[in-house]
């Protein structure tokens, strides 16, 4: 068992997903960052669907009441055991009664902390991520226990270092196809579409990433019709809004483009403020 | 049947859409449809619709191309037969201004009384689109349009579940305690929507019909204590 000591912010219980309900109105969920959620699993041999948690700039503090096999993966932060450094990207052996900390070394989106077997929690239509009126809860917190699925621990292989993964995230531009409603941009506006270095809002959570508006950029809305992750909506007022992995299924806003499935994950990482041009991609 | 578009919408989705109106036939039209595409389910992971289109969402090595292509060489729009509606639900709300914050501000920009609200609100068939918004939120068409009414220009940061609203044209309930801006005219004792559920975790499916009942607040609170029971059930009933 594991106590959580702090939360961190806006730290989630996440699995591969929670599939088979969209028509209900229920979103995929999931991790916001696929490669570093996926790097994470890896280092302690979990399978794709296993639970990890997954903090957002600031990480959670743990204090284990069992041993465990555990693996922190993330752009710039830091991991404590015990109160001694340790790498991310790579496995260690927590004994009972040692704490895990997370710190932050410097601006940094979304980062993860799995455990072999994977955490033990309350599957709701058929998953474990964290949604507000589906599960009971919707973040860590603090005094909450979490159970885990407990194995015989193997022993941590020699190479279970992976490499980090900064370089897959340090682009600035992002890969799409074009959406359902391109086509009413006029030819002015596709051209500022894809000439422009977009700039990220502060306004970025699971649910969507904002871009600045820019001038003369913009669409009336459209009938509600579905929408997914990776939807990119243009708003009358000129936003540009990115839809994550916590959207919701249906929208009114103009779809002027798709993301590529991977460009989610590298969004997902990028700071507020941080200019990005879409990129037209074959289908 | 009318003319439909069908195009990729990323790289494992395919939309295919139907004229951008709020009309129940096109929408007959569209759920006939969606049954005949279920012979491709061996290629298809999920199916959204809402009230003119249907996104399928592919098992991950499918192409949304070849997908098109197989729809548009197979599926004859002749065989597309629009059925009726054959079910209609009652929901009870209840309209009291202790359980409807936004209930006497409503009547008097309106200018109507709590009777002919009820009535207004009351005597229809709304027609079920889609869930959409919210997990369970049901897109209801036929709203009287003496009771289309602007959203609050202030959207609280909770709204209670249960809760009845009027935003624009459109009239809905709330599945879940959530943030929200529609103006609050009602209030119903019973759960719309249930994770632990997973068969049916809504009651409703699309071309269904619903009808809301009027309760008083007496009625309102023997309903939740039914509810809390799992005594209640919600009527239904087949039409011709």
């Amino acid at each position: 068992m594991i106590e959580v000591l702090q939360a961190g912010f806006q730290s989630s219980l996440q699995d591969a997903g929670r599939f088979g309900y969209r028509s209900y109105g229920v979103p995929w969920s999931g991790p916001m960052d696929n490669y570093n959620a996926g790097f994470a699993r890896e280092l302690v041999r979990n399978d794709p669907n296993a639970t990890l948690i997954e903090f957002y700039q600031r990480g959670p503090e743990l204090l284990f009441a069992k041993e465990a096999i555990v693996a922190v993966t993330g752009l710039y932060f830091g991991l404590k055991i015990n109160g001694e450094s340790k790498e991310l990207y790579k496995a260690y052996r927590v004994k009972s009664g040692e704490r895990l900390e997370i710190i932050t070394k410097a601006a940094s989106n979304f980062g993860y902390i799995a455990i072999a077997g994977g955490f033990k929690t309350e599957l709701v239509l058929g998953s474990a991520s964290y949604y507000p009126g589906i599960t009971e809860r919707s973040r860590l917190e603090k005094g909450q226990q979490l159970q885990f699925h407990e194995q015989d621990l193997p022993q941590i292989p020699a190479l279970s270092r992976l490499r980090s993964l900064e370089t897959v995230f340090d682009t600035s531009e992002i890969p799409v196809l074009l959406g359902p409603e391109y086509d009413r941009l006029s030819e002015d506006q596709q051209k500022l579409l894809w000439s422009t270095s977009h700039k990220l809002g502060r306004n970025i959570s699971r649910m969507g990433y904002r871009f600045k508006p820019v001038p003369n950029l913009n669409l009336s809305g459209i009938l509600t019709g579905p929408v997914q992750a990776g939807t990119v909506q243009l708003t009358p007022g000129g936003e540009l809004i990115v839809l994550m992995r916590d959207a919701q299924t249906t929208g009114g806003y103009a779809r002027i483009l798709q993301l590529l499935p991977e460009a989610i994950s590298i969004l997902s990482q990028q700071l507020p403020g941080t200019r990005m041009k879409f990129v037209k991609s074959e289908p | 049947m009318s003319a439909i578009r069908i195009r990729p919408f990323g790289k494992h989705t395919l939309l295919i859409e139907w004229p951008a109106v709020i009309s129940p036939e096109i929408h007959a039209e569209l759920l006939a449809y969606r049954k005949l595409v279920k012979l491709f389910s061996d290629q298809i992971a999920e199916t959204v619709i809402s009230y003119n289109a249907i996104a399928l969402h592919l098992k991950p090595t499918q192409s949304p191309s070849e997908l098109k292509k197989e729809l548009e060489e197979t599926l004859s729009l002749n065989e597309v037969v629009a059925a009726k509606p054959s079910v209609r639900w009652e929901l009870p709300v209840c309209y009291e201004p202790q359980l409807a914050l936004d209930l006497e501000t409503f009547l008097r920009d309106k200018q109507l009384s709590l009777e002919q609200l009820i009535q207004e609100h009351t005597g229809v068939d709304y027609h079920i689109y889609f869930c959409g918004f919210l997990p369970g939120f049901i897109y209801l068409g036929g709203l009287n349009e003496e009771l289309h009414h602007p959203r609050l220009s202030n959207p609280r940061t909770r709204v209670p579940a249960g809760s009845v609203g009027i935003a624009g044209s459109q009239t809905g309930i709330y599945p879940q305690d959530s943030p929200g801006g529609w103006n609050l005219i009602g209030r119903c004792p019973v759960p719309i929507f249930d994770p632990s559920n997973s068969k049916h975790p809504s009651p409703f499916n699309a071309g269904n019909l619903l009808r809301f009942v009027p309760v008083s607040y007496k009625e309102f609170k023997e309903i939740e204590k039914q509810v809390a029971l799992g005594v209640y059930v919600l009527t239904k009933k087949e039409i011709q």
